[in-house]
């Protein structure tokens, strides 16, 4: 990863320009803008990003709070409704409509190498990362394959990378190291 | 130690003295002494000091000789196994009632320097369940497999021979596990040590689990290469000959 990644999901055309160009000047890359949340399976693919998410899409977001912090993910929220309080627990970060522009510019360059310095000492593919995942919560290589659609050849295969490149042949000393980057709980 | 500045890895042989074979190697102090070999070391050569204590001088030096090389490996069917098994479990002994408790010791030291890291209350949970196995696999071990010996000796009924078959079997990929998981963890403490933490407490605890990985490495040695073949070809022997009566 060259630089911090990040995804976008408000209704607002003017917010999704506004905050776009703030990350674009930040040099966070900003993979995906979305009006609401979309399919399930697409949110799985998210990893090591800064979600900046609408504050009232929270039902969704506290449906998968367990499953972006797991996988790395930032949850800055955009509150631009004068008349709720945001769940402060839910977010890392909240961006208010009476926000200057050097206050939001500030509040998202503490975000700027969110991902880079973790992503960088894990070493592995995106791919690698998930099945890291699996292994270290006790799934089987079959179960891996089944899983993630990808044959046990396939499953041997990252296995064997993921080894290669950490050092580590336990499947204890595996969970191990995905406890310690948040990997898995 | 005919020719000792040849090669730091020179077999040890009986007319070496003690206290230069330890200069040369301290890491065999620990295992001298679980011969009872512990004071008044003075000019004695191992064979003049298996003599007086009575201790089997071949076996001594078969074991200290695979400690010391890891090139070396001792002639198998001659190992006293008796002798083995006492040693072995004199090892079980060594880390439970040292190595263990001195980890235990470093990683509370460690937890008052960085106290709610998240590194450190990970480890200390890894280290206690890596502990809480390896205690189960020493019991395991003293419970079911060093027995045989003396069933052997005492002429084992076919019945304890299957079951103890059984046993021998398991035993090998329970110490590849054991092994791999130490290492492991070094590995990782290597890859996380925080910035600005107190290096020394790692060094420590770096250098005891190194050599806590390098014992158990040549302890599964004794064991998967000479006491569990040696064992599994006598119950063989013993099984077939009970056929044929």
């Amino acid at each position: 990863m060259n630089s911090s990644s990040s995804i976008i999901i408000h209704p607002w055309p003017i917010v999704q320009i506004g905050l776009t160009n703030i990350l674009q000047s930040l040099k966070v890359d900003v993979k995906a803008v979305y009006p609401s949340f979309p399919e399930d399976n697409l949110i799985l693919e998210w990893n090591d990003l800064v979600a900046l998410i609408d504050t009232r899409e929270y039902e969704f977001i506290r449906k998968h709070s367990k499953s972006f912090r797991r996988r790395n993910i930032a949850i800055v929220g955009i509150h631009f409704d004068a008349l709720q309080t945001p769940d402060n627990n839910l977010f890392d970060e909240i961006l208010y409509q009476s926000d200057r522009q050097g206050v939001l510019f500030n509040k998202l360059k503490a975000f700027s190498n969110f991902g880079k310095r973790k992503q960088a000492s894990l070493q592995l593919s995106d791919r690698e990362i998930e099945v890291l995942r699996l292994v270290a919560t006790g799934f089987s290589n079959k179960q891996i394959s089944d899983k993630l659609f990808i044959s046990i050849h396939t499953v041997i295969s990252h296995r064997k990378h993921i080894t290669s490149k950490l050092g580590i042949r336990s499947i204890s000393g595996l969970t191990l190291y995905a406890v310690i980057h948040d990997l898995i709980e | 130690m005919r020719d000792p500045d040849s090669s730091e890895q020179a077999l040890i042989e009986a007319d070496d003295k003690l206290c230069e074979v330890l200069g040369r190697n301290i890491d065999l102090l620990p295992i001298v002494f679980r011969f009872g070999i512990s004071s008044n070391l003075g000019q004695s050569t191992l064979g003049e000091i298996c003599l007086n204590k009575k201790i089997d001088l071949d076996f001594l030096l078969a074991v200290i000789n695979t400690y010391h090389s890891s090139n070396y490996f001792p002639n198998t069917d001659s190992i006293n196994l008796t002798l083995l098994t006492d040693f072995l479990t004199r090892t079980h002994q060594h880390h439970k009632q040292v190595t263990i408790p001195l980890l235990g010791s470093l990683m509370q030291e460690l937890k008052i320097k960085l106290p709610d890291t998240k590194l450190i209350i990970t480890l200390e949970k890894y280290l206690n369940d890596y502990v809480s196995r390896l205690i189960d696999h020493i019991e395991f071990e003293e419970k079911y497999i060093f027995p045989l010996v003396g069933i052997l000796n005492e002429n084992g009924r076919r019945s304890d021979l299957k079951t103890s078959s059984a046993n021998l079997k398991k035993l090998f990929g329970q110490h590849n596990n054991v092994e791999t998981e130490i290492s492991d963890l070094i590995i990782i403490i290597l890859q996380h040590i925080p910035e600005n933490a107190d290096i020394q407490i790692f060094h420590d605890i770096l250098h005891t689990l190194s050599h806590f990985e390098k014992e158990q490495v040549d302890h599964a040695r004794f064991e998967d290469k000479i006491l569990v073949p040696r064992l599994l070809k006598l119950f063989g022997m013993k099984f077939r000959s009970n056929e044929f009566q």
